[in-house]
């Protein structure tokens, strides 16, 4: 279904936006090539026209389809480009629902997420908004941070910075050393308070202590919840790490990850000088020989974990600059876990970058990377009802409901991706017979499918627990 | 604290990220309450027991609050041993260089079992045809009972020295066998989506992951959950929640639900053999 908009309608907000004129219709023109357009906006810079079209010929502003786009039009209505964005390749669009444009760049609302495209490059990055059944409106941006509303929940996210779309990590340096280079565990630990509490996401911390440190331990459990990950340098002695010194390495906490160095000459040997612990010591990174700065304002090579560290703070720094949300242990998981395992006295192995990138990226871990699987974990009759648990397993966020058939005649139907605990009542004869669990996609085709012979339920009055009870339909 | 200029820097350097900071999802801080049940390790563990947690939290009226992390077994075993987490998920049972103290308690017995892409249903492997395959001596399908395609074996595996390699390594390779050109992955669920995509792909998966893909009897013995209980298949695991100590206080009343409960017998027996 093709429809069309007024340009008289389009110049007037445009120029609404321009010149502040009073509105006035300079047009009659109707513009054809539109697909459930629901959105415009307008870049005076680049003198174009942005309008958002659903692209589905059926109306139906809350589900999710791949069909979205943003068509490119001239100032004087020209259709420049009808599908202009998202550049071929990309994610794809939805429900384009709101748009606005500043600075050469465009943000729309797309249902439970908002997108920031590059009007030139068409380069674009996705911010999830939080929370369920979200249902974002429309976007604006005052004073950096961009608004979006959610007439679902009746609810107005701020998101800072608005443009999030080359969003990168912005490295800062808090001095806890004196002149001489000495520092009191109180700084240190007054140091990471700091960073956490003014928003850093990656703690990156060379230090070394004799002594057991209650006030570093506090310090990073307040990073803890701050949600930032510290990363700690082994220590250089060539010595268990839990031998009472390099404390912060030593410290057992979730959003701690302890570094051992690596030598250069065919980058898997531990150097000389690291400090190891199968427990302590979770990575190892380059850290002989490493070109770093130097205080007389030059370069030099410098050796030690401390070297090794910041190799760590820069992969997480990439990871929260792809997943903005990750919190300080999560972030620590999916390092680790990516981690090249390695016969080193240490306990993830080698800093995989590329790995640890793509396992956030492409959400390579099993229950977000796997096809969809339903199982059906109970399925127990008495003569009118029908106690069902069933499990499922896999990329269940595809999952929007399930149909719920015995003997191949549907009897139930269920919204939502939980994992089922039914009581069906109204169901005859169901003991004996074969049950299928379908789980539905959105467009409500069946992704997934499980099934179980239906037993006899063996108690009068089951234990349904926290069970949602339906009717057979 | 004194400082070594040359061995040690000590400053705290911030990565901090300006940019994202304050992105939506961010939210501020979120930590589980102190007394949740903490647990890290093996990626291929995490879904059974993010189940397992589902129907135990079901069966409370006041559950405790659990966290459940991949982060592959050895760091999952570090951390319960370092007090990190309160149970530690491992792929194996208990090995000579664990850490002292550690109790595994079995939760699963799994399979290691050698799969094609359906497209290549392949009949049977025998020990000599895998010596080949996997050391490069036989490069191509041509001749292999069942094979549906031409050209290269595309090889798949995890990524050496993972509990799953280990015993892939251990039950099928001699230990002169080299391996020659094969693709590595860090977790089952990357090496499956390869071997899903890949029709001249060969590898190995765990039982629970077996979906989509053709299951290859070796020695003339299929990967089934009978073989795999009987002992008669040799790729066989156990799965483990690990604790320091006996098992106590909520994470000890949860080990122990996952020992007897049918529920959590049902959820267990839905992937695995059971553990006795």
């Amino acid at each position: 279904m093709r429809t069309s908009v007024s340009l008289g309608l389009v110049l007037t907000v445009c120029a609404a936006g321009v010149l502040a004129a009073p509105p006035k219709v300079v047009s009659e023109r109707t513009i054809h090539g539109f697909v459930n357009p629901e959105s415009v906006g307008c870049d005076p810079a680049g003198k174009a026209i942005y309008v958002g079209n659903f692209g589905a010929p059926k109306l139906d502003p809350g589900k999710k389809e791949p069909t979205g786009y943003i068509s490119k039009l001239s100032l004087d209505g020209k259709l420049l480009d009808e599908k202009y964005l998202p550049a071929k390749g990309a994610e794809p669009l939805h429900k384009p629902k709101g748009i606005w444009i500043a600075n050469g760049k465009l943000w729309v609302t797309d249902i439970d997420s908002v997108r920031e495209f590059d009007l030139k490059t068409r380069k674009d990055r996705k911010v999830d908004l939080p929370g369920e059944n979200v249902f974002a409106n429309d976007p604006a941006i005052w004073g950096g941070a961009l608004y979006v509303t959610d007439n679902r929940n009746d609810l107005l996210f701020k998101i800072e910075p608005a443009d999030f779309l080359d969003a990168k990590a912005a490295p800062k340096v808090v001095k806890v050393l004196d002149r001489a280079g000495s520092a009191s565990i109180a700084s240190t630990a007054e140091g990471i308070r700091y960073a956490a509490a003014n928003g850093a996401r990656v703690i990156n911390c060379s230090v070394a202590t004799p002594d057991d440190a209650p006030a570093l331990r506090e310090a990073i459990a307040f990073a803890a919840s701050a949600g930032a990950l510290v990363v700690a340098s082994a220590g250089n002695e060539h010595e268990p790490a839990s031998s009472g010194r390099s404390q912060a390495a030593a410290i057992a906490a979730p959003n701690v990850i302890a570094v051992a160095a690596t030598s250069p000459r065919d980058g898997r040997r531990l150097a000389a000088l690291s400090n190891f612990g199968r427990t302590t010591i979770g990575l190892a990174a380059p850290g002989e020989g490493v070109l770093s700065t130097a205080r007389d304002g030059g370069y030099e090579l410098r050796s030690g974990t401390s070297m090794a560290a910041p190799y760590v703070s820069g992969v997480a720094a990439l990871i929260v600059g792809l997943r903005p949300g990750i919190l300080g242990p999560d972030l620590r998981a999916a390092i680790l876990s990516a981690a090249a395992p390695s016969t080193l006295p240490i306990s993830a192995g080698y800093l995989d970058a590329q790995a640890a990138v793509r396992a956030v990226t492409t959400r390579a871990v099993y229950d977000l990377g796997q096809r969809p699987q339903v199982q059906v974990v109970r399925a127990d009759a008495s003569r009118t009802m029908l106690l069902l648990n069933t499990c499922a397993l896999g990329a269940t966020a595809a999952i929007r409901g399930y149909r719920i058939e015995v003997g191949g005649r549907r009897v139930a139907r269920v919204r939502g991706r939980e994992v089922l605990h039914l009581l069906i009542r109204g169901v005859r004869r169901a003991a004996g017979r074969r049950i299928g669990v379908r789980a539905l996609g959105a467009s409500g085709r069946t992704i997934a499918v499980g099934s179980a012979r239906v037993a006899v339920a063996r108690e009068t009055k089951p234990d349904i627990g926290g069970a949602k009870v339906v009717r057979a339909t | 604290v004194t400082t070594h200029a040359a061995r040690r820097v000590l400053c705290v350097t911030l990565a901090g990220l300006a940019a994202c900071a304050a992105a939506p999802a961010a939210g501020g801080a979120q930590t589980p309450p102190p007394d949740a049940i903490s647990m890290s390790g093996s990626n291929t563990v995490v879904p059974l027991v993010a189940d397992l947690v589902f129907y135990y939290r079901r069966t409370l009226r006041r559950p405790p609050h659990f966290t459940l992390r991949g982060v592959g077994t050895p760091t999952g075993i570090a951390d319960v041993a370092r007090g990190i987490t309160r149970i530690g998920l491992a792929a194996r049972g208990a090995a000579p260089g664990d850490p002292p103290g550690l109790v595994f308690t079995p939760l699963a017995i799994s399979g290691l079992c050698l799969v094609t892409n359906v497209r290549n249903p392949l009949a049977n492997v025998t020990r000599a045809e895998m010596q080949e395959i996997v050391s490069g001596r036989r490069t191509t399908w041509a001749g292999l009972p069942g094979a549906a395609v031409d050209g290269p074996i595309v090889k798949g595996g995890l990524q050496p020295g993972l509990a799953g390699d280990e015993l892939f390594r251990e039950v099928f390779l001699d230990p002169a066998t080299p391996r020659v050109d094969v693709r590595s992955f860090p977790t089952f669920g990357t090496l499956r989506a390869f071997l899903l995509a890949t029709p001249a792909a060969a590898g190995y998966m765990d039982f629970a992951f077996l979906a989509g893909l053709h299951v290859v009897p070796y020695e003339a013995v299929p990967c089934t959950r009978a073989t795999i209980a009987s002992g008669v298949y040799p790729g066989r695991r156990q799965l483990s929640l690990v604790t320091r100590g006996r098992p106590r206080g909520a994470a000890g009343r949860f080990v122990a639900w996952t020992r007897t409960s049918a529920v959590a017998r049902r959820v267990i027996a839905t992937r695995y053999v059971l553990a006795r």
